[in-house]
């Protein structure tokens, strides 16, 4: 059995040495494609997921979101807050913390100046410390006109595309129709009160829900809810994505109050039905794509074993065994799997990644790159070399079993 | 060299081949051959002489009949045994040569005794000698591609005879060769049936093939005559 493999091993290598190599290339650039094709459909769809959570992530929940338990009158506001976020800056792994008072507010734009025609739209209004803020969210830099607010600004308001209107919002029809920098804007407060702002800046992250806020500084909030040391949320960016469970118990221990404590993964709502779907057609794709490369490695192996149909027919009538034939192609397309995979990951991994990752693509949701997961190149790679050996040992099963006059002479 | 007990004996033999109009092409043969005989079976295009050698060396099925090989029955083997059969006792020499273009003289002669699990040096040793004994010594490393048509069929005479097969087959072997060449590898089976007593059934429908073999066999319409 052993010496019988030996020898399939000798005569493939014959083979593969010795026939004509440019049928062998075209055949490993075949897999190569195939594999690439795979790879570029799940990579794209990582991507597109990794899009969204990274814009979940950096333009509006950081990792971690702490808020109040509101339980009680008492727990509507996150207590102490610059105690409590100095403690959580504390935690080992953790990068930045940052608190936010939030508003539903009414925003108004009167652009002719004349009262006629004034536009509204409701939206989230965010108290930030600016110099702090850029460690947890990214925000100030998808600044797109004007400036991101500055510590200490009054009166100064900084509005997403979807509010301003222009810079390619989604829905601009919903906005207030084209603010410029410099023009001002009205905010009405839930207490009550209005007030007028210049706006310092318009920010475009691509991401609908985080181009939908605005931002003012933390004294302006504080200076129109006459609150001091509170906050209704505090965000937490940690060192790395993935193990935030590890910290929420960790700030659960900061403090008496009772918090309710939320990962970015909380926040997805809608969009992990977005991403869900992704993954599931990514899934389809991949089994699509493998279809195809393996109904194409079968063509191009039958083509070639049909070529080869006569030399078969020799081999057994010199007293070659079925198995041995079978084996010794088998492993000739074992070995164009393995050097199309090999190749495909060297194309992959130093060629189109690194293009894709220096130049990605422009989407309306966001820059998106190609992103292979471990588990989708270990997956495909096997997949791909599987096929390879089933592409082989199918036609290669069905030439040996011919009789070997057909073999030879028809 | 030739033994009085025969060495393969042929009872009844028929062959059809199926289709719209089935092709009774073996019509009952029977005859036989003894050891070191060199015979020769003779006939018209389709009479059939061919497709008796196919039978006889294994290489298809007869519909009925016995073929006895040195007192063994081979129409009843299953087919692993009469790839082994084929691999230890016989050796067939084809019209077209039939060598593997990727391998070398050397190489294809000693795929047979691979086959049988010799060391690769042993059935290279050998394989040197039984391409020295059909003059192709200086042949050793080229390729089909290099070589002319009787050096291809010399090779593939090599290649048959290296395991030392009870039985030689050979399907018109010179049927693509010019008359020098013919020549050539009819001098060599006659010089192996002499010298090393090889028995050799050849299929020949060249009258002038005569003069080389022991007996010939006629054959008309799938029956000998």
């Amino acid at each position: 059995m052993i010496k019988d493999f030996f020898i399939a091993c000798w005569l493939s290598f014959k083979q593969v040495t010795r026939s004509n190599k440019k049928s062998i290339v075209m055949t490993i650039m075949v897999v190569v494609l195939l594999f690439i094709n795979i790879l570029f459909v799940a990579s794209m769809m990582s991507g597109l997921i990794t899009t969204i959570d990274t814009q979940v992530i950096n333009y509006q929940y950081g990792n971690i979101v702490i808020e109040p338990s509101k339980e009680s009158a008492s727990d509507a506001y996150i207590k102490q807050a610059d105690r409590k976020l100095e403690d959580i800056r504390s935690i080992p792994g953790v990068t930045g913390a940052v608190q936010h008072y939030k508003s539903g507010v009414k925003i108004t734009y009167d652009q002719k100046k004349e009262g006629t025609n004034v536009k509204d739209v409701s939206a989230y209004l965010f108290s930030i410390i600016p110099s702090e803020e850029s460690r947890v969210l990214k925000v100030n830099s998808k600044i797109v006109s004007g400036r991101y607010l500055e510590d200490g600004d009054r009166n100064k308001i900084v509005l997403g595309r979807e509010i301003s209107g222009g810079f390619g919002a989604t829905f601009d029809m919903k906005s207030l129709g084209g603010v410029n920098v410099g023009e001002d804007v009205y905010v009405y407060y839930p207490n009550g009160i209005s007030r007028k702002y210049e706006v310092v800046g318009i920010f475009a992250t691509k991401s609908f829900l985080a181009d939908a806020q605005a931002y003012v500084t933390k004294d302006e909030i504080e200076d129109i809810s006459g609150q001091h040391d509170l906050a209704d949320e505090i965000i937490v960016r940690t060192a790395s994505t993935g193990d935030e469970d590890e910290y929420i118990s960790k700030i659960e221990n900061i403090s008496e109050q009772k918090f309710k404590l939320y990962t970015w993964k909380n926040y997805l709502g809608a969009l992990s039905t977005i991403t869900n779907s992704f993954d599931f057609v990514k899934l389809i794709f991949y089994f699509i794509g493998l279809a195809v490369s393996g109904a194409s490695i079968f063509i191009i192996i039958y083509i070639n074993l049909n070529n080869q149909r006569k030399q078969i027919g020799i081999l057994k009538a010199i007293g070659m065994k079925n198995r041995i034939i079978i084996v010794s192609y088998v492993l000739q397309a074992f070995l164009y799997g393995l050097l199309g995979v090999i190749f495909g990951r060297l194309l992959l991994e130093y060629a189109i990644l690194p293009y894709f990752i220096k130049h990605p693509l422009e989407l309306p949701m966001g820059y998106v790159s190609l992103i292979v997961e471990r588990a989708d190149l270990m997956r495909t790679e096997i997949s791909m070399i599987v096929v390879s050996i089933i592409a082989g040992f199918i036609p290669s099963l069905q030439i040996a079993r011919k009789n070997i006059l057909d073999s030879i002479f028809k | 060299m030739k033994e009085e007990k025969n060495i393969i004996t042929v009872n009844n033999l028929h062959k059809t081949y199926p289709g719209e109009v089935p092709l009774h092409v073996l019509k009952g043969v029977s005859f036989s051959v003894k050891g070191g005989e060199f015979v020769a079976i003779m006939g018209r295009s389709g009479s059939g002489k061919s497709t008796l050698l196919h039978q006889l060396s294994l290489l298809d099925n007869p519909d009925e009949g016995e073929i006895i090989v040195e007192n063994k029955e081979l129409t009843t083997l299953n087919e692993k045994e009469k790839t082994k059969y084929r691999l230890q006792s016989f050796g067939y020499v084809f019209q077209e040569y039939a060598l593997l273009p990727e391998f070398t003289a050397i190489e294809a002669v000693s795929l047979p005794l691979i086959l049988q699990h010799y060391s690769m040096t042993e059935s290279r040793k050998r394989a040197q000698a039984m391409l020295k004994l059909v003059q192709l010594e200086d042949r050793l490393d080229h390729f089909p591609s290099e070589m002319s048509g009787g050096e291809q069929q010399r090779v593939a005479v090599a290649r048959a005879l290296v395991n030392n097969p009870k039985i030689l087959f050979a399907d018109e072997p010179c049927a693509n060769l010019d008359s020098e060449t013919s020549k050539v590898i009819l001098d060599l089976f006659k010089r192996l049936n002499k010298e090393l007593g090889q028995t050799i059934i050849l299929v020949t429908h060249e009258p002038e093939d005569e003069k080389y073999v022991d007996r010939v066999i006629h054959m008309k319409d799938g029956i000998l005559q």
